[in-house]
């Protein structure tokens, strides 16, 4: 089967505080998946999950410590910035920080046309990007010479999406691109990443802490709980029935929107910042109501529980 | 039905900018009638930029510039009627009418309130926890010193050599450890830090608590414990919570009654329930229909448009450039508050001629 993505065992280490007292924090831990042709993949997870620095050394700001990313069965060479080829390309969290304010976002369509060689002339670029802002929903004449504050969050965000299509890309990779548009405009975002797959065959790498769009949009979905992917698997399976037990608490804290399921029980946090990273063995012990003495001494390995892959001592030796 | 202790009458707060020397008005908030009563948990939802921030601050009565308060009123129920609370208020002159309402009733609108006032208010009988709360305290100090500090402000004589003792014992009341008085702001996760910033809000049982957002940015499991300790401290104290957010789980989560804000007016006002199972405004029923739920991935549909600028309110409906029954009227003229029933009224010409009570 072709992979227009695949990560294998992806680490990165930060280092911590000065010479003396140095603390090694593992922000993604041997971090594997693949994402398909024509796939949204969803990987989700709490802030500070490793989720962004994955996504970082995909992308080839951040070298890995060890570990692969290869791009269409194509491993990326060290220092290769996967995201100056034509065939991935990046959407970021704030929309208004993708675009400089002094300039009109037109000139980033045409910059961007020019590097790649995608038209001969004006009049054929204008065509050309126009063509990719009715994808999103907008016109030329809409955007031409306009700033970038002249649009609103969610108007911004479909501009980005449609600089990135300029390439054809087969993959976008999409770090959090709805926390900061309007909840009221959320799913227009999120609707056109369900159109781009179904009519341009685009794959999307959907990173995101929003458990209910990605249930809405993705087609297979990863968890990540401090540095490790803990439950990956079809969207319907992880989060309908979710194995795991910390899958099962994320998935119990989402607020739904129907007043008659309200919130019953207490939920236990942890105080300081760093424990968990810290932890020995399996990083969810000290909260998880199923833990045994093994969990706290040994970091469990991936178990596949029917299509599901989960990383839980509770399903070894089944 | 309990009484009303916070109340606002027609209250307009806009920005007053001077740009480039030409004054732009904001119209943050624009002729908001609120009656939010005693032990219920009120929210008020809508899109950013809605004024719903702006509405908190008039409510804290922290109007400061460039905010100023152009019309309306806002009252605080001090009392409840008859008895004057154990320090009486200094108050500004104020015609016999208004004495004789605060006498009697226990009212009293913020604009007679001197600044002294103001503050013995502020703390023991409304709490404002603004947005980002987390990031208030002070970075260099234990938080007990930040408790003691916060107390021996506001409490005077006895108490306040108790300071620390009563600041344990409603850590642990709240359940919270009490060895987090001992640590530095930086040591505690984002959502302790938070939990600790509304535990002192909650220091001096006041009776009402607006929270501004108190829940965004943070993470989904750390949100439902701020929610939890939120419930709790309204369970206790049996206080009156005002919890503004624009996250509709958390909205049908805790609060009792909902108000929909659009561009600086509340269009839309009910019970959770009948907000999220039979809303009547075009874009509260946008708002409940976008939503993504469990179980079900068809199609939602955003609301169409953008949202409008407070600088230059679209004229009559403001939600009507948007709206899909958009009819001639509501491009010349805002519609007034139709009631439904008792609890639920709605700003829209899809109902009655917008005369008050046509269609209840």
């Amino acid at each position: 089967m072709e992979k227009v993505l695949e990560v294998d065992q992806l680490t990165k280490v930060f280092s911590l505080g000065s010479v003396l007292s140095r603390v090694k924090i593992t922000a993604t831990d041997h971090v594997s998946f693949y994402v398909k042709p024509a796939e949204i993949f969803a990987l989700a997870g709490e802030s500070g999950c490793g989720k962004t620095t994955a996504a970082r050394m995909i992308l080839g700001f951040e070298e890995p410590t060890s570990g692969t990313v290869s791009y269409s069965g194509r491993p990326a060479a060290r220092h290769e910035k996967v995201w100056l080829t034509k065939g991935v390309q990046a959407i970021f969290q704030d929309p208004f920080g993708t675009f400089n304010p002094l300039r009109t976002v037109d000139r980033y369509f045409f910059e961007t046309v020019r590097n790649y060689k995608l038209a001969g002339s004006k009049k054929e670029a204008i065509g050309f990007i126009d063509q990719k802002l009715q994808a999103v929903g907008l016109s030329f004449d809409e955007f031409s010479g306009k700033y970038p504050s002249e649009f609103s969050g969610g108007q911004l965000q479909r501009i980005s999406i449609s600089r990135a299509l300029l390439t054809n890309p087969s993959l976008l990779i999409a770090d959090e691109p709805v926390s900061m548009v309007d909840a009221s405009l959320r799913m227009s975002i999120v609707n056109l990443f369900k159109k781009l797959k179904e009519e341009l065959g685009v794959s999307v790498l959907y990173i995101t802490h929003d458990l209910a769009t990605a249930y809405y949009v993705s087609d297979r979905i990863a968890i990540m709980f401090r540095g490790n992917i803990v439950e990956m698997g079809p969207v319907e399976q992880v989060l309908m029935d979710p194995q795991h037990p910390y899958t099962r608490l994320l998935r119990e804290s989402i607020p739904e929107a129907d007043p008659t399921k309200r919130w019953s029980g207490v939920v236990r946090l942890t105080e300081m910042e760093q424990e968990e990273y810290l932890r020995q063995g399996c990083r969810f012990a000290g909260r998880c109501p199923h833990a045994m003495d093994m969990c706290k001494r040994q970091v469990p390995a991936d178990v596949q529980v029917d299509d599901l892959l989960v990383r839980c001592h509770k399903y070894a030796g089944n | 039905m309990s009484q009303t202790i916070l109340r606002t009458e027609q209250l307009k707060a806009f920005y007053v900018l001077d740009v480039h020397g030409r004054q732009k008005v904001v119209k943050a908030v624009d002729g908001v009638d609120l009656d939010i009563r005693e032990n219920e948990v009120y929210g008020i939802a809508g899109e950013s930029g809605c004024g719903k921030t702006t509405l908190l601050k008039a409510l804290a009565a922290a109007i400061e510039p460039p905010l100023r308060l152009i019309g309306g009123k806002v009252i605080y129920r001090v009392s409840s009627g008859g008895e004057i609370g154990a320090e009486p208020l200094s108050l500004l002159a104020m015609p016999d009418a208004e004495m004789d309402r605060y006498l009697t009733e226990g009212e009293i609108d913020i604009a007679y309130l001197s600044a002294e006032a103001k503050r013995r208010l502020r703390w023991r009988y409304i709490s404002y926890v603004p947005q980002g709360s987390m990031s208030v305290l002070n970075p260099v100090t234990r938080l007990k010193d930040t408790y003691r500090d916060f107390v021996e402000s506001h409490v005077s004589g006895k108490t306040r050599r108790n300071a620390f003792e009563l600041a344990k014992e409603h850590i642990a009341e709240l359940g919270l450890p009490s060895k987090i008085l001992d640590a530095y702001p930086h040591q505690l996760s984002g959502g302790m830090r938070q939990r600790v910033t509304i535990a002192l809000a909650a220091l001096l049982r006041p009776r009402i608590i607006i929270g501004d957002e108190p829940t965004t940015a943070l993470d989904v499991v750390v949100q439902r414990a701020v929610v939890q300790l939120l419930k709790e401290i309204q369970q206790k104290f049996e206080n009156t919570i005002v919890l503004v957010t624009h996250d509709m789980g958390v909205q049908a989560n805790v609060a009792d009654r909902v108000g929909i804000m659009y561009a600086g007016k509340i269009v839309e006002e009910a019970t959770t329930e009948t907000i999220f199972d039979d809303p009547f405004h075009p874009y509260t029923q946008y708002l409940i229909n976008s939503l993504p739920r469990f179980g079900d991935k068809s199609t939602r549909e955003s609301v169409p448009g953008s949202p409008p600028s407070l600088v230059n309110p679209p004229s009559g409906c403001p939600f009507h450039p948007r709206c899909p029954h958009v009819m001639e009227i509501c491009v010349e003229q805002m519609p007034e508050h139709t009631g439904l029933d008792a609890n639920h009224r709605v700003a829209c010409w899809l109902v009655g001629e917008g005369e008050n009570g046509k269609g209840s």
